[in-house]
C-alpha cells in the first residue's frame, strides 16, 4: 500500500482529482491510498506519503516543499491534466515515479 | 522582440511577485481572518431565507400567508434576523481568536471564548429607560456586522496575547493526577484576566474621548473610511484587477485578496443596507454572486460558447467538462484545463470580462434599474437563481444576464482566436 498525498491551496478542488485518481488506480490493480490536504497541513500529512503531490495553485511551493521532505519524491501536477481532472494521466506519473 | 519582452515580464511575475503574493495568502493573521469570518456564513444564510420568505415578491403568496396565519406571520423574520445577522460580530470574533491561536498549534476553543468576553467589554450597552429606572442592555441585533473590524481587531489582539502567554507558560499548572478536561480550562485563565483587564482599561479610556467608545472609534477612523474606499466603483475595480492578476498566474487569487481584505467590507455594507437603510451598491453578493458568473473570470461565458461553437476538440472537450462545475460557480477546470493560467491571450479577457460584468451591474444599480444584493448567498449558488435570492427581485436575475452578457462581449474575440488556433494545430498534427 502506497500512500499519495495531494496539496493544493483549500484543499477543496483537489478533492474532485482525487476521486478521479482512485478510480484510475482500481483499474490498473494499483494499491494506492490517496488523500487532498491544503498545503498549510503539510508538517501534518507530509512525513506519511510516499509521494507527493502539489496542485498548480501552489506550484510557488515546490522548492520549499522539495527541502522540508528532501527523502520524498515532490512533484507539481501537470497543470492541465489537473484542469482537465485527467487521473488516469497523473496515476500514470506517479506509476512511474514511484516505479511501479 | 515583442514576444521577449512578454517573456520578460512572465519570468518577473513567476519569480518575484508570486512567492511575495503567495506569502501573502499564508500569512497567519489573514488566515485566521479569513477562516474565522467565514464561520458566520451559514447564520447569514438562514437569516437571508427568512428574509426571502418573509418578503416574498409575490403579493399572492404574501395574502395567502397573512389570510391563513394572521397578520402577523412573519413575525419569524425579526426572530430569526436577531439570532443570525445580529450575532454575527460575536461569531466572527470567536472564529477569528479560535482560528488564529489554533495556528500556532495550541487549543483555540478557551481563546475563542476569551475572545468573545473580549468583545463585550469593549462594546458599550445602549441606556434605557426601564419604567423609572435607567437600565444598561445590549440592544437584540446591535452586534451584528457593523461591529465587525472591532471584533476582528479585538480578536486578533486577544489571540496575540493568548498565545505568547501559553507559550511563555504563564499559565496555571495543575498535579499531573487532574484530567486534562480540567487543567485546560485553568490554562485560559492567567491569559484571559489579563485580557479582560486590558480591555476594561481600553473602554474605559475610549469613554473620555470624543467617540464615547472604542467600537465607535474603530468605525469612525479605520472602518468606515476603508469601507468607501474599498467599496467604491475604484476600489472595487482594484479588487477584481488584483484578484484576476493573481489567478492568472495560477494563484488562488480570491482566497488571497478576496477572502481576508474585501469579504469584512462587503459585510459591514450589507448589514448597514439591512439594518439601516443604506444604499450600498457594493456588497458581499454584489461581487461574489455577481462578478463570479461561472467562477473566477466570469467564465460562463466561456463555457457557454465552447459548448455551443467551438471547432477544436481541446476547447469542445473543455467545455464539456467544465459545464457541469461552472454552473456552481467553479471553473478549474477551464483555467487549467484550457489553460488560461501563464497564457497571454487569455490573461486578457479572463481580468477585463468580470470588470465588465462588475461595472454595467454597477451602473445599473446605480441609476436604481437594478436593485441592490442585500440576502446572504454562497457563491456556489448557481447564476439567475442567485440573482433573485439574493434581490428578492426578479431585475436581480436581468441584471446578471447583463453582466453574463457584457462577460461574453470581452470574451468573444479572444476565445473565438484561441479556438481557431488550437483548431489549426490539432488539423496540423493530424496530417503529421
Amino acid at each position: 500500500m502506497k500512500n499519495i498525498v495531494l496539496f493544493c491551496a483549500a484543499g477543496m478542488s483537489t478533492s474532485l482529482l482525487v476521486n478521479k485518481m482512485k478510480a484510475a488506480a482500481a483499474e490498473n490493480g494499483l494499491e494506492y491510498e490517496i488523500a487532498a490536504h491544503p498545503l498549510s497541513e503539510a508538517d501534518t500529512y507530509g512525513p506519511e506519503a510516499d509521494i507527493i503531490l502539489l496542485g498548480p495553485q501552489v506550484k510557488y511551493k515546490l522548492k520549499e516543499t522539495q527541502d522540508q521532505f528532501p527523502d520524498k519524491p515532490v512533484e507539481a501536477i501537470n497543470m492541465q491534466d489537473y484542469g482537465m481532472m485527467n487521473g488516469a494521466n497523473v496515476i500514470k506519473r506517479v506509476k512511474e515515479v514511484l516505479g511501479d | 522582440m515583442k514576444e521577449e519582452k512578454t517573456n520578460k515580464f512572465m519570468t518577473f511575475m513567476e519569480e518575484k511577485f508570486l512567492p511575495l503574493a503567495g506569502k501573502l495568502g499564508s500569512q497567519r493573521h489573514l488566515l485566521a481572518l479569513r477562516d474565522g469570518v467565514v464561520m458566520m456564513m451559514p447564520l447569514l444564510i438562514i437569516g437571508a431565507f427568512s428574509m426571502i420568505i418573509a418578503e416574498f415578491p409575490v403579493q399572492a403568496f404574501l395574502d395567502f400567508m397573512a389570510n391563513t396565519f394572521g397578520e402577523n406571520w412573519n413575525a419569524f423574520e425579526g426572530i430569526i434576523m436577531h439570532a443570525t445577522y445580529g450575532i454575527a460580530a460575536i461569531i466572527a470574533c470567536y472564529g477569528v481568536t479560535s482560528s488564529l491561536v489554533k495556528s500556532y498549534g495550541i487549543d483555540g476553543t478557551p481563546a475563542g471564548v476569551i475572545g468573545i468576553s473580549a468583545l463585550m467589554t469593549v462594546v458599550v450597552p445602549s441606556l434605557l429607560l426601564d419604567g423609572e429606572e435607567v437600565v444598561e442592555a445590549w440592544i437584540a441585533g446591535s452586534l451584528d456586522a457593523t461591529l465587525l473590524f472591532t471584533a476582528m481587531l479585538v480578536a486578533l489582539i486577544t489571540g496575540e496575547i493568548y498565545r505568547r502567554m501559553v507559550q511563555k507558560n504563564i499559565t496555571i499548572k495543575l498535579p499531573d493526577s487532574v484530567p486534562p478536561a480540567v487543567s485546560a480550562q485553568f490554562t485560559a485563565l492567567i491569559p484571559g484576566i489579563t485580557i479582560i483587564i486590558l480591555f476594561t482599561i481600553i473602554r474605559l479610556l475610549f469613554a473620555k474621548t470624543v467617540w464615547g467608545g472604542f467600537p465607535e472609534f474603530i468605525s469612525d477612523v479605520i472602518s468606515t473610511p476603508l469601507r468607501h474606499a474599498g467599496t467604491s466603483y475604484f476600489g472595487t475595480l482594484i479588487a477584481c484587477l488584483m484578484e484576476h492578476l493573481l489567478w492568472s498566474f495560477g494563484l488562488h487569487g480570491s482566497a488571497i485578496v478576496i477572502f481576508p481584505i474585501f469579504e469584512p467590507l462587503w459585510l459591514i455594507n450589507m448589514s448597514e443596507n439591512i439594518s439601516a437603510g443604506a444604499r450600498n451598491i457594493v456588497t458581499f453578493t454584489f461581487y461574489e454572486n455577481g462578478v463570479w458568473i461561472g467562477g473566477s473570470g466570469a467564465t460562463l461565458a466561456v463555457v457557454l460558447y465552447m459548448l455551443l461553437f467551438a471547432k477544436s476538440k481541446l476547447l469542445k472537450n473543455v467545455g464539456k467538462i467544465g459545464i457541469a462545475p461552472g454552473i456552481f460557480n467553479i471553473n478549474e477546470p477551464v483555467t487549467f484545463g484550457l489553460p488560461i493560467v501563464l497564457n497571454p491571450t487569455l490573461m486578457i479577457p479572463y481580468i477585463l470580462a468580470p470588470i465588465a460584468a462588475m461595472t454595467v451591474q454597477y451602473l445599473g444599480t446605480a441609476i436604481g434599474l437594478f436593485p441592490l444584493c442585500n440576502n446572504m448567498v454562497p457563491w456556489t449558488c448557481p447564476i439567475l437563481i442567485s440573482g433573485f435570492l439574493t434581490t428578492g427581485s426578479i431585475m436581480g436575475v436581468v441584471a446578471q444576464l447583463c453582466g453574463l452578457a457584457a462577460a461574453f462581449i470581452v470574451w468573444l474575440p479572444f476565445i473565438r482566436a484561441y479556438d481557431d488556433k488550437c483548431y489549426k494545430e490539432e488539423l496540423e498534427s493530424e496530417e503529421k
